[in-house]
């Protein structure tokens, strides 16, 4: 993954981090019918940052 | 009983681990507060990200989202987005610590900035403000003792201090990484267990439970909360002030630890998620299982122990209830210990042994972070125990003022340009703003005291920095064009060989 690349999603995930569960609104749909979107949001934005991360860091400093 | 009887098998494992430690250490400032630059990854990443765990977030978290909603977690957020500064600050600060020997916060602004009396701020400051945080967990270990097994609290906080003393001050940074590792899987462990037993014990279906808590407490499951709390403004202020958590000096002390550099790659991926882990099993304990059991009326101090109440009241409640008390001991513990270390390896590092003692020998750097470790428990202990109010501003202004070196690090890494009045005069007039966004004028606009003193810090260190001389020619070549070569050319094969 580039850097410009790694940059602009990290941008876009602190983003939804911010705005996100305001943009999914007071009544989120329950997944199970007992967990809220917006708790399965934070576990996805979570595992995000974690691929991102890794796609760029796996060769940093490595070739250059 | 039962309680006691975990918590002295548990402290008495942590003892052990520090006296292997000690026998594994070398008897040099190297070995005792790095674990001689040679830990691996597995303890690296597990002291790493239990550092940053302690009571307040164990309690905190289920107690936030049952008074607040899921914004209790805006916190992970910053936690999310720091990780990636594991790798482009590690890197670099692992590389200067290999080739300069650099060991504390104040190494690297003292000698990047060319600058003593940047050097001696930065440590008394992080000093000041990081041991409230020591005595703040051990009271507020002695309380959670008191609530599950009846000990006084001042018989409690006195004993789990000593347990602290024994094994940081025996083993060092080797034996802190290692009960970290214990004490992680310990915590780890017993949150999910909770999580699963309450769930499981639950008389109704879990779909009619949310329901339930829906009704009792409306407004948890989304943003901003019941409250109107979590605005994007305090989420972009969570993300921040947690994001740089790079500048903990007890998360900054571990870039200099590891054997290998690759040790922060791992970390990178694993903090969001361990994060995810540890955290949304408390967030759903505080939004679905407490709204249920106990109404929608709690205080905030009831809803802090509210775990505790809901597992008292379960099949094997005092079983569970011990372990919920060793999983705020295992996070307690896992900070304090680190951050005892780094106040000691601060003082010793940048005070004690440049100022006071200049010829100090090895042995004597040893004995004389051991003292330092001997002194800042009982100060933190005493402080915690009966003037907890004089630590109150401080803790306060802790994590806000820590975030005031992310600029001048960042800078001093990344910008060749920035020298050492614009990163003095940044970070002096940052904290100024804080204070005055704090306490004169709260939080103008609607905007907080953090992000007000994040703009005049880093709009103050760019226009100084620009408008004052370069830094030398040694110093960038130094610090910027040799790191660049060791990190990214063939040549890095000569650092760590």
């Amino acid at each position: 993954m580039s850097r410009n690349t790694f940059f602009v999603l990290t941008a876009l995930g602190i983003l939804w981090g911010v705005f996100g569960n305001h943009i999914i609104g007071p009544n989120p749909p329950l997944v199970f019918g007992w967990l809220p979107l917006t708790v399965v949001s934070i576990i996805f934005t979570g595992c995000y940052a974690a691929l991102i991360n890794y796609l760029f860091f796996k060769n940093y400093g490595e070739v250059e | 009983m039962f309680t006691i009887v975990a918590t002295a098998i548990f402290s008495l494992i942590l003892i052990s681990v520090g006296i292997l430690a000690y026998k594994k250490n070398e008897d040099t400032d190297d070995g005792f507060f790095l674990g001689g630059r040679s830990m691996g990854t597995f303890a690296t990443v597990m002291t790493l990200v239990f550092s940053i765990w302690s009571t307040l977030a164990f309690y905190g978290v289920v107690g936030e989202a049952y008074i607040n909603g899921i914004g209790a977690l805006g916190i992970a957020q910053g936690i999310f987005w720091g990780a990636c500064l594991q790798v482009f600050v590690g890197y670099r600060l692992w590389t200067m610590g290999k080739l300069y020997g650099m060991s504390t916060p104040g190494d690297f602004f003292g000698e990047r900035f060319q600058s003593n009396f940047f050097r001696v701020i930065t440590s008394v400051g992080l000093i000041f403000f990081t041991m409230p945080y020591i005595g703040i967990q051990l009271a507020g270990l002695g309380s959670g003792l008191k609530g599950a097994a009846g000990v006084p609290v001042a018989v409690g906080t006195v004993v789990l201090a000593l347990v602290l003393l024994v094994f940081v001050s025996i083993g060092g940074m080797r034996s802190v990484a290692w009960t970290d590792s214990v004490q992680g899987v310990v915590f780890t462990v017993i949150v999910f267990i909770s999580l699963i037993a309450l769930m499981v014990s639950m008389p109704e279906p879990l779909t009619d439970v949310m329901k339930k808590s829906m009704e009792v407490r409306p407004g948890l499951n989304s943003a901003p909360g019941p409250n109107g709390k979590y605005s994007p403004l305090l989420f972009l202020h969570l993300t921040i002030t947690i994001g740089s958590f790079v500048v903990w000096p007890h998360i900054f002390i571990r870039f200099f630890i590891a054997k290998k550099k690759e040790t922060y790659k791992t970390l990178a991926v694993a903090f969001p998620i361990y994060e995810v882990l540890c955290m949304v099993p408390l967030l759903i304990i505080g939004i679905l299982i407490i709204p249920y059991m106990f109404g929608g009326n709690l205080t905030p101090m009831e809803a802090q122990t509210s775990i505790q109440l809901a597992l008292n009241q379960i099949p094997f409640g005092h079983i569970f209830g011990a372990g919920v008390f060793l999983a705020a001991f295992a996070a307690s513990m896992s900070t304090a210990s680190s951050q005892l270390l780094a106040c000691s390896s601060m003082f010793t590092g940048d005070l004690y042994k440049r100022y006071i003692n200049k010829d100090a020998s090895n042995k004597n750097i040893v004995t004389t972070g051991r003292v330092a470790i001997l002194a800042f428990v009982i100060i933190s202990t005493l402080f915690g125990l009966f003037w907890p109010n004089v630590f109150s501003i401080a803790t306060q202004f802790a994590t806000p003022g820590y975030a005031q070196l992310l600029p001048p690090l960042m800078a001093g890494l990344f910008w060749r340009r920035a020298n050492k009045q614009g990163a003095i005069t940044g970070t002096l007039g940052g904290f100024l703003t804080l204070l005055l966004t704090s306490l004169v004028w709260p939080s103008p606009l609607g905007i907080t005291a953090l992000l007000w003193s994040m703009i005049a810090n880093v709009g103050l260190l760019v226009i100084v920095s620009l408008a004052t001389p370069a830094p030398p020619e040694e110093i960038v070549y130094k610090y910027h064009d040799s790191i660049n070569e060791e990190l990214f050319s063939k040549k890095k094969e000569t650092v760590g060989a």
